[in-house]
C-alpha cells in the first residue's frame, strides 16, 4: 500500500511537471495597460502626468462646474429654486442632507481635487526622486513648477471650500490634516515654489500652461485671504494681518515689474472664446467646445448659470442672480449718464431696451411663452455672447481665473488696508472704472479707509460679479463672520438667514471622508 | 494476491463447456424491451435484446447472466443448462442505484457522502423552460434561482445564498468541462443535471467551486433500437397581471391638487376648455401577447461500443414587451466508441442566437406615464419619432416606453462552441487514464442603433442624429485535463482514487467602434457614419494550472470516506499569492446495512449519515489583471487631455497617469464548509428523503473597498471581508403505484442564513439598503414612516423633548396630508440619522412542491415555488405614488380634505418630502405560486407502434397560472446584486404562458 500511494505521488510529479516552471506560465502583463514600472523614464512622460492633472481642471467638481456653483450660490450673489434640491441646499448652507455618497455637489470637487493632487505628486515625486537625472535643468524646473502650480491651485480651491483637508503633499502617504489657515499656507507654499521656477511666458501654442505671473497672483490672493484670517472676530490677532498685506502688495509689485499685463480694450473679451489667454489674463482655465475623441472638453457653467427656457436652448438656471445685483449696478452711470456696460453683459433681466438675441429669440419674445418669473439670470460666460447656439455641458469658452483688473482691485484693497497710499489705490480703481466708461473717482473724496473700502466693494462687485471671487471677498472682509454682517446680507440673500456664524462658513465634508480618513471630523453646524 | 487469486477463480470457471441461451425480456406489463443489455457475469459475452426484447447469448452452462436497462432493477439468472431464458425487468423504483457523475468520476446515489443535489430530470423537464437555469427552480434543495420572461434571459441562481462580494453564480460543468456560463443551451439536449452544494463535494473543482458547481451532462446514444425524439413547444406569454392605473380625467383632478398644494400655477390650467384630452392605456401600449416555438429533434442510435447522439433545436421567442425577442439555433452531437481498453469521444454543440434587445425600462414607464400623454405626438415639438412625454402642461420626465424599444435597434448575434474530446485507457485492470481536451469559443456581434427619437421631456441637447455603436466581443477557453483514475475492490474494500493536472487558458477580445449620423438612410454601417466618435478595445487573459486528486473508501458499503484536494494557480494573483489549496474530507455511515438492523430492513430500505469539512476557493470577483499597477491613458469621462494654444489653434495633448494603487498581496478567497445530513428510504422505498445542516465561512473575500477620496484613489482590491451562511435543507416524498395509478408527492425546503462577520469598511449603503457588519447582507435601511398628518394640531403635536428640555416640532414644515416620519435619533429633524433597519430581501425560506400523477397514459404535474418572510423595496410603485406629477395606481387616493387618508399623502408637485425612501415603500415579498401545471397523454404503444412511433405524448401546461402573494407589482420573483437585493427597479416579470406540446419518440 506505502508502495502505491509513493508510485502514485511520483505519478502526479511527473504529471504535472515542476510546479515553478508550470507558475511561471501563469505570470501575465496586462497587455491593454502600460505598466507602472517603465513610467516615468522621459521627458514625455512626465509631461503626460502633468497633463492628466491639468486634465482634472476641466473636470465637473472643479472648474467645468461645481467651483462655479459653491463660489456663486453661497455668495449674496446667487440663489437657487432648481427643482434639484440640492442647489438649493448650497446656496443656503443647508447641506447636511447631501453629503452622502453620490451626491455630487459634496463629493465632486473634494474627489476631483484630490484626484489632481495625487497625479501631479507623482510627477513631483518622480522628479525629485530621478527626474533631473533624466532631462535638463531648465525643463525639469518647468514640468516641477507647474506641477507645484497646480497643487496650489488645489490646496486653494479646498481652502476657500471645505477649509480642511490633509496635506497630500506625496503620491504615497497621507498627509496630516490641515484647517483652513494650513491650506491658504499650503497653496502659499505650492505657488511660491511654482513662481521661483516657472517661466514668464510661454510660446502661443503652449497658451494655458502657468507663468510666473500667475504663480504671485495666486500667492497674493493666498496672503490676502490669509491676511483676512487674521482679522476673523474670534482670532484676535488682527494686527498679524499686516504681514501678510505686505506680502501681497509684494506679489503684486513683481507682476507690474514683469511689464507682461495690460487690461484688454473690450470688457467683453474676459468672458468668450474670441480673445483668449490674452494681455489681461493671469491664470485661465482653457477648454474646448464639443468632444474630441469622444472626450468632453468644454465647460459646462453655461448650462447651470443662465435663462432657463423650458424646450432646452436656454440654461437650466439651476443657480440664478439675486435681484439686489440689478440696483448694485444702477447705483452709478457712466461718463455718458448710461447704464454701466458691464450690467448689460454680466445679467439678463426685463429690460425693455434689451435687444439681444438669446438663441434665437429676444427676452420679450421669450417671455411671451416662457412667462418668467426671476428679476434677472446670468448671462456672463453664456453663449449669448459668443455663438449663441443652444447652451450645452461643453462651452469652448476659458475661464478667467485671475485677470488683472482683478489684480487692480487686490492692489487698491492691499494699499487701503496698509493705509500708507491710498492715491494710489484710487488710481488703481480708477484704471478699472476706465475702460468701462466710467468717471473717474477724485482721491480727495476717498481719504478714509471706510470710504475707500465702500467704493472698493462697489467696484468689485460690478467688475467681477459671477466670476466666482465675491464669496472670498465675504471671507476676508468679516461680512460673513459677525451676525450683524450675515443679517446685512440676509436683507439681500435671505440664504444667509439659514447660515450660522462661525461654522458654516467652511463647506460641508463628504461623509464618505469622515468615515474613511482617519481624524477627519465633520465641520459644527452640519 | 488477494486479487490474482481471484482472477484465477473466475479463468476457471468460465472454463465450463458453452451453452446458447435465447429468450425475452419484458417489463411488467409485457411489453418487450429493446437494447436491454445481457452479459455473462465474471466474463465477456454480452449482448443486447432486438426491436421484439429478444436476445441470444453463448455462455457456460453453469454461468449466470446479467440483465441491466436504464430505469429497471437488474437481473440475474443461472442459465444451469437451460437454453431458454424469458426475464421480465421490473421497474427501478429506488434510486439507490442510480449513477451520479461527480466532479472527474461518477459514483452511486447511496454511496454519496457530501451533499450533492440530483435533479429529477423528469420532473424539471415538465416545465417548458428555454434555459437551463430555469429548470432548477424549486427542483433541489438550497439552489435559489429568480427567473424572468425576457427573451434569452438567464435566470440567476444562487447555491446556498450569497457567498461573495461580488455577483458571482455558481460554476457550470457541461460533460466533465468548466465553462464560463450555459447561457443559450439548449435544455432539450440535457441528460441529467447535478448540484454540488458542499466543500466536500465541490472541492474537487478547488477555485470557482465556492458558490456551488452544477454539473450537465448531455443525452448520449444508447445500445440498442436506434431512436428519434421530436419535441414541439407553443407557448404563449402574457402579462401575469394588470395594474390598474389612472385615467385622463382622474390624473387631470390630482394633478391639479399637486400644484394647488405647492403653490404654484397649474400648467394644465392653459388648456381650453372643450379640448379633447388623450386616455391612453400605456400598459396596453406597452405590453403584448408573447409567443415562443420550440422545436427540437435528437437521434440516438448505439451499438455495444460505439454511441452517437445528433440533436437539433430551433427556438423563437417573442416577449411580453413590444420590440425584444430571441431565437436560437443548436446542434448536439456525441459521440464514443469503444475498443478493447481504449474509448474516444467527443461532446460537441454549436449555438448561433440572435435577439433583439430589451431596452430598461417599460414595465416602469407604463406605469408612471400620465394618461393624458398620447403614444405619438403628432406636435412633438423636436419632430424626432413623435413620440408623446412630458410637456408644458403636464411638465413630468417619464420616457415613452413605447418609444424605447423603438428609439433603439438593438441587435446581438452570437456564435458559440463547446466541445471536447476525450480519450480513456484501461490500464492494468484498475486504472483508468483520460485525457481530455476542451474548447469553449463564443463570439458575439451587436449592432446598437440609436434612432436618436426624443423620449422625453427636456432630454438636453444631443449631439447627434442618430447614433451606431458595432460591438465585436470574443471569449475563447481551452481546458486540457490529464486524469487517472484507480479503482478496486479488495474483499469489503472498495477504494477509488483519483489525481489529475489540469490547464485553462481564456482569452477575451473586445472593440467596438460607434459614430454619428448615418450618410445614407436606412444603413447602419460604421463605414457610413457622418461622424466618427468612439473606439475601444481590449484583449485580456486569464491563466490556470491545477493538481486535483481525490480518494473514495468504503468498507462493505457500510462506512464510507472521502478525501479531496486541488492546488489551484491562477494568473489574475502575484507571484507569491498564486496558489490556493483546498482539501476537504467526507464521512458517512450506511446504518441500514448493518447486522443490528437487519429487523428494520423491512421498513427501512436506505439510511445513511453523512458528514464533510472543506475549504474551497473563488477568485472570479477579481479582475484579470487587478495585482498589477498600470498607468491609465484614457482619464475619466472628460479625458486625459491638456488643452493648450489659442482659440480655434487648441492643441490636446493627451495625458496619462496611475489613478489608482494596487494590492500586490491580494490572494484566494476561501469558503469553509461543514455539512452534516442524512439520507432515507423506507416503506419499500416509497417515503424517501433527506436532510441537511450546513455552515459556511467565506474568508479573505476579494472586495474592492473604498478609498479615502483624499488619497486620489477610490478604491483598492483587498481580501478583507467574511461572511457567513448557514442554513437546512430538507427533502421528502412520497411515491406509490395503486395499480395503474401511480403518483409521486415530493417538497423541499431550504434555509439561508447570512450574516456579514468583516467588510473591512463600517458599513456600505446605496439609500435604500446598507450593509454592516453584524448583520445580514443588504438589509433595507431606511426612515419609518408613522401615517399621515390628519390636521395642523398633529403636525404641531408631532414633537421631540431635547437634552436642554426644549420642545421641538419635528417637521414645522408639514401641512396636513403630509407624511410623518418617526424622528428616531430624537433629535428634533428628520435626516438621514432618521433612518433604521427595516427588514432584510433575504427569504426566511424557499419551498418547492412537485406533485405527478399517472394513469393509462394521462400524466398530470403540479408545481408549486414558494418564498417567504421577505421584503421587496418597490421602486415602481414608489415612483407612482410620488403624487407629484406622475400617474397613480388607480385604487390610491391621495390625501384631500373631503376624502383623507391615512395612508397615502397628499398631492404636492415636485415634492420631496412625502416620498422620501421610507418603510411606506416596502412590501412584504412572500409568495406561493403555481409555478407550473401540466396535463399529458401518452398514447399506448400497441397502438403506437403501428405508425413506428415508440412513445408519443401530448401535453398541455401552463405556467404561472396562480400566484398567492400581497405584494403589488408585477412579479415578486426578485433577487438583484449583492449589495442591493429586493429592489424592484421594472424587472421583467415572469409570464403567465400557456403552452402545448407534442412529444414523439421514433
Amino acid at each position: 500500500m506505502k508502495k502505491t500511494i509513493i508510485s502514485l505521488l511520483t505519478g502526479l510529479m511527473l504529471l504535472g511537471g515542476s510546479t515553478s516552471c508550470t507558475d511561471d506560465w501563469l505570470t501575465l502583463s496586462d497587455p491593454n495597460l502600460e505598466s507602472s514600472d517603465t513610467f516615468w523614464q522621459t521627458e514625455e512622460q512626465f509631461q503626460q502626468g502633468l497633463y492628466a492633472g491639468y486634465a482634472t481642471l476641466r473636470r465637473p467638481g472643479v472648474f467645468s462646474r461645481w467651483f462655479h456653483i459653491l463660489m456663486i450660490l453661497r455668495s449674496d450673489e446667487g440663489w437657487s429654486n432648481s427643482p434639484n434640491a440640492e442647489f438649493q441646499a448650497v446656496a443656503n448652507f443647508r447641506m447636511t442632507g447631501y453629503a452622502y455618497e453620490g451626491n455630487e455637489s459634496v463629493n465632486l470637487p473634494w474627489q476631483e481635487t484630490s484626484q489632481m493632487i495625487y497625479y501631479v505628486n507623482q510627477v513631483v515625486d518622480n522628479m525629485n526622486d530621478h527626474g533631473y537625472d533624466i532631462m535638463d535643468k531648465e525643463t525639469a524646473d518647468g514640468i516641477l513648477g507647474q506641477a507645484y502650480f497646480l497643487r496650489g491651485i488645489a490646496f486653494w480651491y479646498m481652502a476657500g471650500t471645505y477649509g480642511t483637508f490633509p496635506r497630500q503633499v506625496s503620491s504615497v502617504y497621507d498627509g496630516e490634516i490641515l484647517d483652513q489657515e494650513g491650506l491658504w499656507k499650503q497653496a502659499l507654499e505650492d505657488f511660491e515654489a511654482a513662481s521661483k521656477v516657472l517661466p514668464t511666458t510661454w510660446p502661443a501654442s503652449e497658451a494655458g500652461r502657468p507663468t510666473r505671473g500667475g504663480a504671485l497672483g495666486m500667492m497674493a490672493r493666498c496672503n490676502m485671504q490669509l491676511a483676512g484670517i487674521c482679522k476673523r472676530p474670534w482670532e484676535n490677532r488682527g494686527g498679524e494681518a499686516t504681514q501678510y498685506w505686505t506680502a501681497a502688495k509684494q506679489n503684486m509689485d513683481e507682476i507690474f515689474k514683469l511689464n507682461l499685463y495690460d487690461l484688454v480694450p473690450n470688457w467683453l473679451d474676459n468672458f468668450t472664446d474670441t480673445n483668449e489667454n490674452n494681455k489681461e489674463s493671469l491664470v485661465e482655465i482653457n477648454f474646448k467646445n464639443g468632444l474630441v475623441d469622444g472626450k468632453e472638453v468644454g465647460m459646462q457653467r453655461p448650462k447651470f448659470l443662465g435663462l432657463y427656457i423650458s424646450s432646452g436652448e436656454g440654461a437650466w438656471d439651476d443657480g440664478s442672480a439675486r435681484s439686489w445685483l440689478l440696483d448694485e449696478f444702477d447705483k452709478e452711470r457712466d461718463k455718458d449718464g448710461n447704464m454701466d456696460m458691464r450690467k448689460r453683459y454680466t445679467l439678463t433681466w426685463n429690460d425693455p431696451t434689451d435687444d439681444t438675441n438669446y438663441y434665437g429669440k429676444t427676452y420679450a419674445e421669450w417671455n411671451a411663452t416662457e412667462h418668467f418669473l426671476k428679476d434677472c439670470y446670468w448671462r456672463k460666460y453664456t453663449s449669448v455672447d459668443t455663438d449663441n447656439l443652444p447652451e450645452d455641458y461643453s462651452s469652448g469658452t476659458n475661464f478667467r481665473l485671475l485677470r488683472l483688473a482683478d489684480v487692480y482691485l487686490m492692489y487698491a484693497e492691499v494699499l487701503n488696508e496698509l493705509g500708507t497710499d491710498r492715491a494710489t489705490a484710487v488710481e488703481y480703481l480708477n484704471k478699472v472704472r476706465r475702460r468701462a466708461n466710467m468717471n473717474e473717482l477724485k482721491p480727495a473724496m476717498y481719504n478714509d479707509y471706510e470710504t475707500f473700502k465702500e467704493q472698493l466693494r462697489h467696484d468689485r462687485l460690478v467688475e467681477l460679479c459671477g466670476e466666482c471671487t465675491r464669496w472670498n471677498d465675504l471671507d476676508r472682509w468679516g461680512d460673513i463672520h459677525t451676525q450683524e454682517g450675515v443679517n446685512r446680507l440676509a436683507e439681500r440673500d435671505p440664504d444667509f438667514s439659514t447660515f450660522k456664524v462661525g461654522q458654516t462658513y467652511m463647506y460641508i465634508i463628504p461623509d464618505h471622508e469622515i468615515s474613511l480618513f482617519p481624524g477627519l471630523t465633520q465641520h459644527p453646524g452640519y | 494476491m488477494v486479487v490474482f487469486l481471484l482472477s484465477v477463480t473466475g479463468w476457471c470457471v468460465s472454463a465450463q463447456s458453452p451453452t446458447a441461451v435465447t429468450g425475452t425480456v419484458t417489463d411488467d406489463s409485457g411489453e418487450p424491451l429493446i437494447g436491454v443489455s445481457v452479459k455473462l457475469k465474471d466474463g465477456d459475452a454480452a449482448t443486447v435484446t432486438n426491436l421484439d426484447g429478444q436476445y441470444k447469448i453463448t455462455v457456460p452452462s453453469n454461468g449466470t447472466i446479467v440483465y441491466s436497462y436504464v430505469g429497471y432493477e437488474n437481473a440475474e439468472k443461472a442459465v444451469a443448462g437451460q437454453t431458454v431464458i424469458d426475464v421480465v425487468l421490473h421497474e427501478n423504483v429506488q434510486q439507490l442505484d442510480q449513477v451520479v457523475v461527480i466532479g472527474y468520476g461518477t459514483q452511486k446515489k447511496a454511496d454519496l457522502t457530501g451533499s450533492v443535489a440530483v435533479v429529477d430530470m423528469d420532473q424539471a423537464r415538465k416545465q417548458p423552460a428555454t434555459d437551463i437555469a430555469s429548470m432548477l427552480q424549486g427542483q433541489v434543495t438550497g439552489v435559489s434561482v429568480a427567473t424572468s420572461s425576457q427573451p434569452g434571459a438567464m435566470a440567476s441562481i444562487r447555491v446556498r445564498g450569497v457567498g461573495s462580494f461580488s455577483s458571482v453564480g455558481p460554476l457550470y460543468v457541461l460533460d466533465g468541462m468548466i465553462v464560463n456560463d450555459v447561457n443559450n443551451l439548449n435544455p432539450n439536449e440535457i441528460e441529467n443535471m447535478q448540484v454540488l452544494k458542499d466543500a466536500s463535494a465541490a472541492a474537487i473543482y478547488g477555485a470557482r467551486g465556492a458558490n456551488g458547481v452544477i454539473l450537465i451532462t448531455t443525452k448520449k446514444g444508447k445500445s440498442g433500437k436506434p431512436s428519434l425524439d421530436v419535441a414541439v413547444n407553443i407557448s404563449v406569454a402574457q402579462m401575469p397581471k394588470k395594474i390598474k392605473m389612472m385615467g385622463g380625467r382622474e390624473f387631470m383632478y390630482y394633478n391639479e391638487q399637486a400644484y394647488l398644494n405647492s403653490g404654484s400655477p397649474w400648467p394644465a390650467s392653459g388648456i381650453e376648455a372643450g379640448t379633447v384630452m388623450h386616455d391612453t392605456d400605456w400598459q396596453d401600449a406597452t405590453y403584448q401577447n408573447g409567443l415562443t416555438q420550440d422545436y427540437n429533434l435528437m437521434y440516438t442510435q448505439g451499438s455495444e461500443n460505439v454511441h452517437m447522439a445528433l440533436g437539433v433545436g430551433y427556438m423563437n421567442q417573442d416577449g411580453m414587451v413590444k420590440g425584444p425577442e430571441y431565437e436560437r439555433y443548436t446542434v448536439r452531437f456525441n459521440n464514443d466508441a469503444t475498443y478493447r481498453a481504449l474509448t474516444v469521444g467527443e461532446n460537441f454543440t454549436y449555438q448561433h442566437t440572435s435577439s433583439q434587445n430589451y431596452i430598461a425600462s417599460p414595465f416602469w414607464d407604463a406605469l408612471t406615464t400620465p394618461a393624458v400623454i398620447p403614444v405619438y405626438d403628432p406636435d412633438e415639438p423636436s419632430g424626432k419619432g413623435g413620440f408623446g412625454y412630458g410637456n408644458a402642461n403636464f411638465p413630468t420626465y417619464i420616457s415613452n416606453p413605447v418609444g424605447l424599444q423603438q428609439r433603439y435597434d438593438n441587435r446581438s448575434v452570437n456564435d458559440r462552441i463547446i466541445g471536447n474530446i476525450f480519450a480513456e485507457l484501461n490500464l492494468f485492470k484498475y486504472f483508468r487514464y483520460r485525457f481530455n481536451v476542451g474548447l469553449d469559443s463564443w463570439w458575439g456581434r451587436t449592432k446598437e442603433f440609436d434612432k436618436g427619437y426624443t423620449l422625453r421631456m427636456a432630454s438636453g441637447e444631443q449631439r447627434y442624429d442618430n447614433k451606431l455603436v458595432d460591438i465585436r466581443d470574443s471569449r475563447s477557453s481551452l481546458i486540457i485535463e490529464n486524469t487517472l483514475t484507480y479503482s478496486q475492490n479488495i474483499g469489503k474494500n472498495n477504494i477509488t482514487a483519483l489525481v489529475g493536472y489540469t490547464m485553462e487558458d481564456v482569452n477575451w477580445h473586445y472593440l467596438s467602434a460607434e459614430g454619428y449620423n448615418q450618410q445614407v438612410d436606412g444603413l447602419t454601417a460604421i463605414d457610413l457614419v457622418g461622424t466618427q466618435n468612439n473606439m475601444h478595445g481590449s484583449r485580456q487573459e486569464r491563466r490556470m494550472t491545477s493538481y486535483l486528486g481525490r480518494v473514495d473508501y468504503n468498507f462493505d458499503s457500510r462506512y464510507y470516506a472521502q478525501f479531496n484536494f486541488r492546488s489551484d494557480g491562477c494568473s489574475k494573483f502575484g507571484k507569491n499569492k498564486r496558489r490556493g489549496f483546498f482539501p476537504s474530507m467526507s464521512l458517512g455511515w450506511r446504518l441500514s446495512e448493518e447486522a443490528f438492523m437487519a429487523d428494520t430492513r423491512s421498513w427501512l430500505n436506505h439510511l445513511k449519515i453523512r458528514g464533510s469539512w472543506g475549504k474551497i476557493g473563488d477568485m472570479q470577483a477579481l479582475g484579470n489583471y487587478s495585482y498589477l499597477s498600470s498607468i491609465n491613458h484614457s482619464g475619466p469621462y472628460e479625458g486625459f487631455n491638456a488643452i493648450f494654444g489659442p482659440n480655434g489653434n487648441e492643441t490636446l495633448h493627451q495625458g496619462a497617469t496611475q489613478t489608482t494603487r494596487v494590492n500586490p498581496d491580494l490572494g484566494w478567497e476561501t469558503k469553509t464548509t461543514t455539512n452534516v445530513g442524512f439520507d432515507f428510504e423506507m416503506l419499500n422505498s416509497r417515503l424517501y428523503g433527506s436532510f441537511d445542516w450546513y455552515n459556511a465561512v467565506s474568508s479573505d473575500l476579494l472586495y474592492n473597498i473604498k478609498t479615502s477620496w483624499a488619497t486620489g484613489t477610490a478604491n483598492l482590491w483587498t481580501n478583507y471581508g467574511k461572511m457567513q451562511n448557514r442554513g437546512v435543507e430538507i427533502m421528502v416524498g412520497w411515491r406509490d403505484k395503486v395499480g395503474e395509478f401511480s403518483y409521486s408527492v415530493s417538497a423541499n425546503l431550504s434555509t439561508v442564513r447570512n450574516k456579514v462577520i468583516r467588510l473591512g469598511e463600517s458599513f456600505y449603503e446605496d439609500g435604500i439598503s446598507r450593509t454592516e457588519e453584524g448583520r445580514s447582507i443588504a438589509d433595507f435601511y431606511m426612515r419609518r414612516a408613522d401615517g399621515i398628518f390628519q390636521s395642523m394640531d398633529e403636525v404641531y403635536a408631532h414633537t421631540t423633548t431635547l437634552e436642554d428640555g426644549t420642545v421641538k416640532i419635528i417637521q414645522p414644515n408639514a401641512e396636513p396630508g403630509d407624511v410623518r416620519y418617526v424622528d428616531l435619533n430624537g433629535d428634533g429633524t428628520i435626516d438621514d440619522n432618521d433612518r433604521d433597519w427595516v427588514g432584510s430581501p433575504l427569504p426566511k425560506f424557499e419551498a418547492g412542491l412537485n406533485f405527478t400523477a399517472e394513469w393509462r397514459g394521462i400524466d398530470f404535474n403540479m408545481f408549486w415555488t414558494s418564498r417567504y418572510g421577505n421584503k421587496i423595496y418597490n421602486n415602481v410603485y414608489k415612483s407612482t405614488l410620488n403624487f407629484t406629477v406622475d400617474n397613480i395606481p388607480a385604487d390610491v387616493h391621495p390625501w384631500t380634505w373631503d376624502n383623507p387618508s391615512d395612508e397615502y399623502p397628499r398631492m404636492y408637485a415636485n415634492s420631496t418630502s412625502n416620498n422620501l425612501a421610507s418603510d411606506r415603500i416596502l412590501e412584504d415579498g412572500s409568495f406561493l405560486r403555481l409555478k407550473n401545471l401540466q396535463l399529458g397523454y401518452s398514447l399506448p404503444q400497441h397502438i403506437s407502434r403501428k405508425f413506428f412511433v415508440e412513445r408519443l405524448r401530448v401535453y398541455v401546461s401552463a405556467q404561472n397560472l396562480w400566484t398567492i402573494t400581497k405584494y403589488k407589482g408585477y412579479d415578486p420573483d426578485i433577487v438583484g446584486g449583492v449589495f442591493s437585493q429586493g429592489i424592484d427597479g421594472g424587472h421583467f416579470p415572469n409570464a403567465r404562458q400557456y403552452s402545448a406540446g407534442l412529444q414523439i419518440t421514433f
